[in-house]
């Protein structure tokens, strides 16, 4: 899919960041996920001038399990209490972590929530390109979020952690005076997406377009050429940067 | 904001629900005041879907994706569509997937009833996008698809998106929808939300009990091609966010009110130029009140009639979008709007002009409104296929 989008901020965050966000008061109801996506945009943010987001801001949030540990904590206790408790309910929803994040960062254009176990981060690119195209919004919040369900992971669970990009039309980018990292040309895949990975219980974080792409600007600043993201099971997917 | 002029025409519509198991049939029910609700939920029975294991696919297949494969294929046929191409798209909506796939065997590990080797072999449907891959590979789709999974606005937000992809050239045409079954987390989870009435729902009634939860399918097929007989135009389409609370929308419908105006602006239209809105109309207060300061907000003085069928066929979450728009076309092919049913004593507080009787009238456009959880809001303009923007 050709989008010709800037970069112009990404930010990675920890199972330690969601941690060190556990005692604020504003996430005292907040799930690891939506601590985790808020250090990642955080982060992404803290590498910009301040604006306001608004009606002009979208959001596209990807997550394989989404929030599995809390509906996990909803089912548990009501098969063992026959009492269904609201706030489980609520924050298991699979779009209650992007529902939390536009709260906090008054996001008020598009939100939308995406999930694939292997081309999540390629669908939530996608669809931000589509929206920005569409004018929906000029610019759009990319994150994927992952962690491996505490219940059901072993030890080799994988990588717990979210990854964000912001994507901005160009002109925008440059009229708000905004960094332009990158430019990102076209993404696609090259192998038939099969959703089986034989890892049920893990998060394929790493494996994440997002997550690989944040990571390879955090290591070299900017990106030219392409870059190959390679997935379990012979499945690829390809950025061209311009 | 701009605007993109490729016209999006819907060449076929596909629907299951607990008040019918087409099209036709839901609209009589609708038409002809018949809800499909028992005891306060909408379910659909069993027998009018495809056998769970299907033949020549080898795996166990959800209520969800059943229900999905008679939609789909019943939009494909009105489409006239053999198969879908390799330049097709392919857009799902659902917010709990095949959830009776593997909800029971996490139950019974997290009892210590099922082995962790046993749960993995059914956990691998967990991921919502697992549902997609396998819609996919029962109509044998290989082109661009995408899984959204935003609440209750998500099909509306699905055809949004299909839309877009068409008019940006990204694929020739799209079949797009959403589906939903009912399961124990929603049910229960609802309750526990005291959103639930056990009586048939009564949209912007003051007397309302709630809201009815409901399973079902819907599915577009849309096209950048004109069809030989085309059924409407998906005209506009806009998507807003409350960013306000977690599971209540704004009280005086910041959002909605946000999306609506978006999509009549997208359409290159004025508020006047609306014949009917398709309310989301759940039932709940909160929502009625706020679709209704919306409204009020959007059209002030020339507010067009507006109509919930939540009553009809109950709220089928994630699906619900894509049944209402359904529903929309047959308004637009038929030139009747439906009335909201359940309705008898309007509450005085939603100052809207309440459809109370089916009517036939010269409809060339028509406002689909939706909310979800998570501040979601999404609004589509369909317009007749004779008038186009």
């Amino acid at each position: 899919m050709i989008m010709n989008l800037a970069i112009v901020a990404c930010g990675s965050a920890s199972e330690r960041d969601s941690e060190a966000l556990r005692l604020h008061p504003e996430f005292r109801k907040a799930t690891m996920k939506m601590r985790l996506v808020c250090g990642a945009l955080d982060s992404a943010l803290s590498l910009l001038p301040k604006f306001v987001m608004g009606e002009e801001m979208g959001l596209v949030l990807n997550s394989g399990f989404g929030e599995l540990d809390a509906t996990m904590e909803f089912l548990r206790t009501f098969a063992e209490t026959g009492i269904a408790r609201p706030l489980p309910f609520q924050n298991s929803l699979h779009n209650s972590t992007s529902g939390f994040v536009s709260i906090r960062y008054g996001i008020r254009g598009p939100v939308s929530t995406v999930n694939h176990r292997l081309f999540g981060g390629e669908q939530a690119i996608q669809a931000a390109a589509t929206l920005i195209a569409d004018r929906q919004c000029y610019s759009c919040v990319v994150v994927s979020v992952e962690s491996a369900s505490p219940a059901l992971a072993d030890e080799n669970s994988g990588v717990v952690g979210a990854s964000a990009l912001i994507l901005a039309e160009r002109n925008w980018a440059t009229e708000k005076s905004l960094p332009v990292l990158t430019l990102l040309k076209e993404l696609r895949c090259v192998s038939a997406p099969p959703n089986a990975s034989g890892r049920p219980f893990e998060s394929l974080l790493e494996f994440d377009a997002i997550h690989q792409i944040a990571c390879a600007l955090r290591k070299k600043g900017s990106l030219t050429g392409e870059q190959r993201i390679e997935k379990p099971g012979s499945c690829t997917s390809v950025a061209s940067w311009a | 904001m701009g605007f993109e002029s490729t016209k999006v025409w819907v060449s076929g519509t596909g629907a299951i629900t607990c008040a019918g198991n087409d099209i036709q049939a839901l609209w009589l029910s609708a038409l002809e005041d018949r809800s499909g609700i028992v005891g306060g939920l909408g379910v659909v029975k069993d027998d009018c879907l495809p056998e769970p294991n299907h033949a020549g696919v080898g795996t166990a297949r959800g209520k969800a994706l059943r229900m999905a494969l008679v939609a789909a294929g019943e939009a494909m046929r009105t489409a006239a569509w053999d198969r879908l191409e390799s330049d097709d798209g392919l857009i799902l909506a659902t917010t709990t997937g095949q959830i009776d796939l593997w909800a029971a065997a996490l139950i019974g590990f997290l009892r210590g009833q099922t082995s962790k080797h046993a749960l993995a072999e059914v956990f691998e449907r967990q991921s919502l996008g697992a549902m997609l891959d396998e819609l996919r590979r029962a109509l044998a789709h290989s082109g661009p698809s995408s899984l959204v999974t935003s609440a209750c606005g998500a099909s509306t937000q699905a055809i949004a998106l299909g839309a877009a992809w068409i008019r940006q050239g990204r694929v020739r045409r799209c079949l797009v929808g959403g589906a939903e079954a009912l399961c124990a987390l929603t049910i229960e989870g609802f309750k526990s939300l005291q959103l639930l009435s056990t009586e048939n729902s009564r949209p912007f009634d003051c007397d309302r009990r709630g809201i009815n939860l409901s399973e079902g399918a819907g599915f577009l097929a849309l096209q950048g091609e004109r069809p030989a007989k085309p059924l409407a135009i998906v005209s506009g389409a806009a998507m807003r966010t409350d960013a306000f609370h977690m599971t209540g929308p704004h009280p005086e419908g910041r959002g909605a009110f946000a999306a609506i105006s978006a999509s009549i602006q997208h359409a290159r239209l004025k508020p006047a130029d609306i014949s009917w809105v398709h309310a989301h109309g759940t039932g709940s207060e909160l929502n009625d009140l706020s679709e209704g300061f919306a409204l009020r907000g959007v059209f002030t003085k020339n507010m067009p009639p507006v109509t919930s069928t939540k009553w009809v066929h109950g709220h089928a979450l994630g699906a619900s979008g894509a049944i209402e728009s359904v529903l929309c076309v047959e308004a637009l092919r038929r030139q009747t709007i439906l009335k909201t049913c359940g309705l008898n004593k309007p509450d005085t507080r939603i100052d809207i002009n309440h459809a109370l009787a089916v009517a036939r009238f010269p409809i060339r456009h028509i406002l689909k409104n939706t909310l979800g959880f998570g501040g979601i809001n999404a609004s589509l303009i369909l317009t007749h296929a004779e008038v186009g923007p």
